[in-house]
């Protein structure tokens, strides 16, 4: 639709020194013919663009499936956390804790997990099961780490026990990580 | 056997017609919409292409949602349009802080003269000079005088043609043409001079 149109059908150049001046811009900006080799150059490199683009939308959809796993997660413990009652796998959030446990452990993976207190406002959890997490919780507490600290929870029916304590979750987010 | 497909064929299916498609739209439009960055860009050989890139690598992501409410050509053209923009914003902008570089080229390197112009230095010299005085008045227009400008004067579209381009009324279109050619002739009033001149 927009190519072998003749110019400026309903603009008129208003006088001839403007027809003039848009002819000389024409003759200086001429576009540039591209060379063969220049062709293949730009095609090259936007094949190449191309692949970087998808390669990146790959692992969008694969850190957005992870974030909504951990997501759902989190929602099925807290409720079970807000609920009052032991998380056990007669319990439908029993299960989703027990199904979350089984494949970490299948998986030889360790949970992860964090809490956050609702009175204080701050991270807090005592989720046990890895060697470091008492330390790792200290500095939370300490205000030393950010979101990003997580706490690390064996997989063995830690995470469970520990929920009977006393923490008001605000909200838990739970991934599993590879060990 | 059943005639109906099973959705995952069907989105692998239209996955790869949209990837065909793209491929045939890059080899029938690069031309064109490297010659539309060009005069967008006042000019500038490398930053045409940059910009041509850009927007088809966004037209690309762009693709499957292309709902064919604009004819193709029209809306990659409206792509363009914006990347220059964009492109041009940000070199206005690089080059305020090279103010403070006083020592920078008086004649930007895009505009140093072309090998097989002619054999005449001082020709070379006094074209690039020329086509920089061009570059510079065209990158002083607004986005929208410029690409009023470049779509109805350098590119030969009507005023109906730009203004459905651009979005706008051929109205707003007209008054855009206008100032373009206002702040044109004033700074490159002279031009018809020298081109008798270099020509």
């Amino acid at each position: 639709m927009l190519r072998d149109r003749k110019p400026n059908v309903l603009a008129p150049l208003p006088s001839a020194v403007d027809e003039t001046l848009v002819a000389a811009l024409r003759a200086q900006l001429a576009p540039p013919e591209l060379s063969p080799a220049e062709k293949v150059a730009f095609a090259e490199r936007l094949e190449a663009r191309i692949g970087a683009a998808k390669l990146r939308r790959s692992r969008s959809v694969l850190s957005l499936g992870f974030a909504g796993a951990a997501v759902a997660a989190s929602l099925a413990l807290v409720w079970m956390r807000v609920d009052g009652s032991l998380p056990r796998s007669t319990s439908p959030d029993g299960r989703h804790a027990a199904a979350v446990q089984a494949s970490a452990a299948g998986r030889g993976a360790d949970l992860l997990a964090v809490l956050v207190d609702a009175e204080n406002g701050v991270f807090d959890s005592a989720l046990g099961g890895g060697s470091d997490s008492g330390g790792w919780s200290n500095e939370a507490r300490a205000g030393l780490v950010d979101d990003s600290a997580l706490w690390r929870v064996a997989a063995d029916g830690g995470l469970a026990s520990h929920l009977s304590g006393e923490y008001r979750a605000l909200g838990m987010f739970v991934a599993v990580a590879e060990p | 056997m059943s005639s109906m497909a099973a959705p995952a064929t069907l989105a692998t299916a239209t996955a790869a017609a949209t990837e065909e498609r793209f491929r045939a739209l890059v080899v029938t439009e690069r031309d064109r919409l490297v010659g539309l960055a060009y005069h967008l860009t006042g000019g500038n050989r490398e930053l045409a292409l940059d910009v041509a890139q850009e927007a088809l690598l966004k037209a690309y992501r762009a693709l499957p949602r292309f709902r064919g409410e604009a004819e193709l050509s029209t809306w990659l053209t409206r792509i363009v349009i914006h990347e220059a923009a964009s492109h041009v914003r940000s070199r206005a902008r690089r080059d305020r802080w090279s103010v403070l570089w006083p020592w920078s080229s008086e004649v930007p390197p895009e505009h140093e003269p072309r090998a097989a112009e002619c054999d005449d230095p001082a020709r070379q010299l006094e074209q690039a000079r020329l086509r920089a005085r061009i570059s510079a008045a065209l990158l002083r227009l607004s986005d929208g005088q410029r690409a009023a400008f470049a779509l109805v004067h350098l590119e030969g579209h009507t005023v109906e043609e730009a203004a459905l381009v651009v979005g706008r009324s051929p109205g707003t279109l007209k008054s855009h043409l206008h100032r373009a050619l206002v702040a044109l002739r004033r700074e490159l009033g002279d031009l018809r001079v020298e081109v008798n001149h270099v020509a």
